[in-house]
C-alpha cells in the first residue's frame, strides 16, 4: 500500500462502515447522559475535597503543636458517640461540636477546624462526614443537606436550618424546615422543638419552626405532634392526602391538606439518593420511584407484576432529579413500559 | 509509554461538564464502541444492552482514565469485560483470547473480527472497517467521506463545519495513521 489510490480501493471495496440505529443512539444516550452527569458531579466534589484537604492538612501541622500542650495540661475527654453521616451536600453548611472542644486531639485528626469563637466550624464538603452526638449543622441560606441516621432514618435539611443532632434517636430543630423519611418499620425519632416534640410513626414529613408557628405537613403515615401542656395531636395521610397542621403562639390549630405527589414536596426530592441498581429488579425500582415522587405504583396485571419481579438490571444508577423521564427511559430496556400521570405509574408491557 | 494528549483533553472536558464535549464524545465513539460490541455478540439487541453497560461504566469512571491508551482502546476494554460479563449471565464460554495480549488496542480490533469468515473479501473489508474505528478522532468519517463518499475537500469542509486547509491536514494525518493500524492488523492477523 504505497499510495492514495490504494487506500481508495481497499475502503471502497470494504464499503462504509455499520451505522447504529438512530432511534437506539438516542434511547441510549440518555442513559449515558445520566451517567455522565453522575461523574461530572462526583468529580466537582472530590475537587473541592482534594483542595480543602490541602488547606486543612496545611492548618493541622500549625495547631498541632499547640493541642498536643494543651492536651497534656488538661487530659482526654470522653469520646462522643456517632449517631449520623452526611450522605448529600449541596451549597454551605456549618458543623458546630462542642463535644470536640472536650477532646481536641480527636477534633484535629476527624473533621473540624477551629474557628475564632472556640467552637468547630467546618463549611468545606463534607459528604459521608460522621456526626456525633450534640454536633449542631446548619445551612446557609444556599444550603441543603440529608443526613442518615444510624437506623437508617433520613433528613434532608433546607436552607438557613439548625439542627442538634442530641442522639441516634433524637434530634432538637433549632429553627427551619426539615423532611423526615423514615423507610419501612424502624424506631421513630423524636424531634424535639422550641415548641413542643413531634414523633413519626414510620413516615415522611416535612417539620418547620420558627418563632411564630410551627408547621407538620404529613406525606405518608401520621405524625404525633406533643405541645406542652396540650394532648397529643395526631396528623396523617387519607386517600393520599396528607395533613398540614400549622400551630400558632395562641395554639390556635389550622389543618389544610396536601397531595403526596404535590409539587410541595420537590426541594426534598433535589437531595434524595439515587439508586444503584445494580442486582435490583423493575419491582424494586418502582417501588423507589412511588417513595420518591409520591405517586401509587399500578401494575397492568398479575403477570406484568410478575414479571417486573423477575426482571433484573445488571447496573447503572438512576438519579432521583428528572426520576419520570430517567424512568420512562430506563424501562425502555426491559419489555416493560411504565405511562405515569399526576397520581400514578402504571407499569404494563411494551409488547 | 506515550501519552495519548488528546484523548486526556477530551476527557478533561467532559468532566469539566461541557455539553459540547459530551455531545462529540457520544457522536464519535457511540458508533465505534456499538460496532466493537455487536460483532462479538449474538444479536441487537444484546449489542444494545452491552454498549449501555460499557458507556454507563465509562462515563461512571472516567477519572480513572490516565491517557496510557487510546479513549477507544479503554473504552473497548470496559466493553470486553462487559461482553465476558454478559456471557457469563447467559451461561456460555467466554470468547477465546488470542495470544496478542500485549498490545491492548490490536487485542481489541483483532477480538471484534466475528467468528466465521466466509472469504477474504469480507476479511479484508472488516480489517478495513476495524483499521478505521481504531484511529483517532474523527480521522476514519474523514477518509470515508473522502473516498467511499466521493466528496470534495471543500464538501468535506462543509460538513464537518471547519476549513479546507485544516481538512487537508486531517486527511493527510488520516492516511497516514490508516496506513500505519491496517499494517499492524494485517500482519497480526496472518499469524494468528
Amino acid at each position: 500500500m504505497s499510495d492514495d489510490s490504494d487506500i481508495r480501493d481497499l475502503l471502497q471495496r470494504a464499503g462504509k462502515r455499520e451505522q447504529p440505529d438512530a432511534d437506539m443512539m438516542n434511547e441510549l444516550r440518555q442513559t449515558t447522559y445520566a451517567a455522565w452527569q453522575q461523574a461530572v458531579k462526583q468529580n466537582r466534589q472530590a475537587k473541592r475535597r482534594r483542595w480543602l484537604t490541602g488547606v486543612a492538612l496545611a492548618a493541622s501541622v500549625f495547631a498541632v503543636t499547640a493541642l498536643v500542650g494543651f492536651q497534656l495540661t488538661r487530659g482526654f475527654g470522653e469520646p462522643s458517640v456517632r449517631v449520623a453521616a452526611v450522605a448529600y451536600q449541596q451549597g454551605a453548611i456549618n458543623i458546630i461540636s462542642k463535644s470536640r472542644e472536650e477532646n481536641p486531639l480527636t477534633a484535629l485528626f476527624s473533621r473540624s477546624e477551629p474557628h475564632s469563637n472556640g467552637e468547630n466550624v467546618s463549611n468545606r464538603s463534607v459528604a459521608n462526614q460522621p456526626l456525633y452526638s450534640n454536633d449542631i449543622i446548619s445551612t446557609a441560606a444556599d444550603g441543603l443537606v440529608r443526613l442518615e441516621l444510624a437506623d437508617s432514618t433520613v433528613l434532608i435539611l433546607a436552607a438557613d436550618t439548625a439542627l442538634q443532632l442530641q442522639s441516634a434517636s433524637r434530634v432538637k430543630l433549632i429553627k427551619g424546615k426539615l423532611y423526615l423519611d423514615s423507610p419501612g418499620t424502624k424506631a421513630s425519632t423524636d424531634i424535639t422543638t422550641a415548641w413542643g416534640n413531634i414523633r413519626d410513626i414510620g413516615t415522611q414529613y416535612e417539620l418547620s419552626v420558627d418563632e411564630s408557628r410551627l408547621q407538620v405537613a404529613v406525606r405518608e403515615g401520621q405524625v404525633e405532634i406533643s405541645l406542652r401542656d396540650q394532648k397529643p395531636v395526631y396528623a396523617g395521610v387519607v386517600n393520599n392526602l396528607g395533613d398540614v397542621i400549622v400551630i400558632d403562639r395562641s395554639n390556635k390549630i389550622t389543618t389544610t391538606k396536601v397531595a403526596a405527589n404535590d409539587d410541595y414536596w420537590m426541594w426534598a426530592q433535589s437531595a434524595s439518593a439515587g439508586l444503584n441498581l445494580e442486582g435490583l429488579s423493575v419491582y424494586d425500582l418502582l417501588t423507589w420511584a412511588g417513595r420518591v415522587t409520591g405517586k401509587s405504583v399500578t401494575y397492568e396485571s398479575t403477570q406484568i407484576k410478575y414479571n417486573a419481579q423477575h426482571t433484573h438490571f445488571s447496573g447503572g444508577v438512576i438519579s432521583a432529579e428528572d426520576i419520570e423521564l430517567n424512568l420512562i427511559e430506563l424501562l425502555k430496556t426491559t419489555r416493560l413500559s411504565a405511562s405515569l400521570n399526576s397520581d400514578s405509574i402504571l407499569l404494563r408491557s411494551s409488547e | 509509554m506515550s501519552l495519548h494528549k488528546d484523548d486526556i483533553a477530551i476527557v478533561r472536558q467532559l468532566l469539566s461538564g461541557d455539553q459540547s464535549a459530551f455531545a462529540a464524545f457520544y457522536d464519535t465513539y457511540f458508533p465505534r464502541v456499538y460496532r466493537f460490541c455487536k460483532n462479538r455478540l449474538a444479536n441487537d439487541e444484546c449489542a444494545k444492552d452491552v454498549v449501555q453497560q460499557t458507556l454507563t461504566k465509562a462515563m461512571l469512571n472516567l477519572q480513572t482514565y490516565r491517557g496510557e491508551a487510546s479513549l477507544y482502546t479503554w473504552l473497548c476494554q470496559i466493553g470486553r469485560n462487559e461482553i465476558s460479563a454478559w456471557y457469563k449471565k447467559v451461561g456460555r464460554k467466554q470468547a477465546q483470547t488470542s495470544s496478542f495480549d500485549q498490545d491492548e488496542s490490536l487485542v481489541s480490533a483483532i477480538e471484534s473480527i466475528a467468528a466465521g469468515f466466509d472469504g477474504d473479501l469480507q476479511e479484508q473489508s472488516q480489517l478495513v472497517q476495524i483499521a478505521l474505528d481504531s484511529l483517532p478522532g474523527n480521522y476514519g468519517t474523514v477518509l470515508e467521506l473522502k473516498y467511499i463518499d466521493g466528496f470534495s475537500v471543500t464538501e468535506i469542509a462543509e460538513q464537518l463545519k471547519t476549513g479546507e486547509i485544516g481538512v487537508q491536514s486531517q486527511l493527510a494525518r488520516a492516511r497516514k495513521a490508516f496506513r500505519l493500524v491496517y499494517n499492524d492488523l494485517t500482519k497480526e492477523y496472518q499469524t494468528t
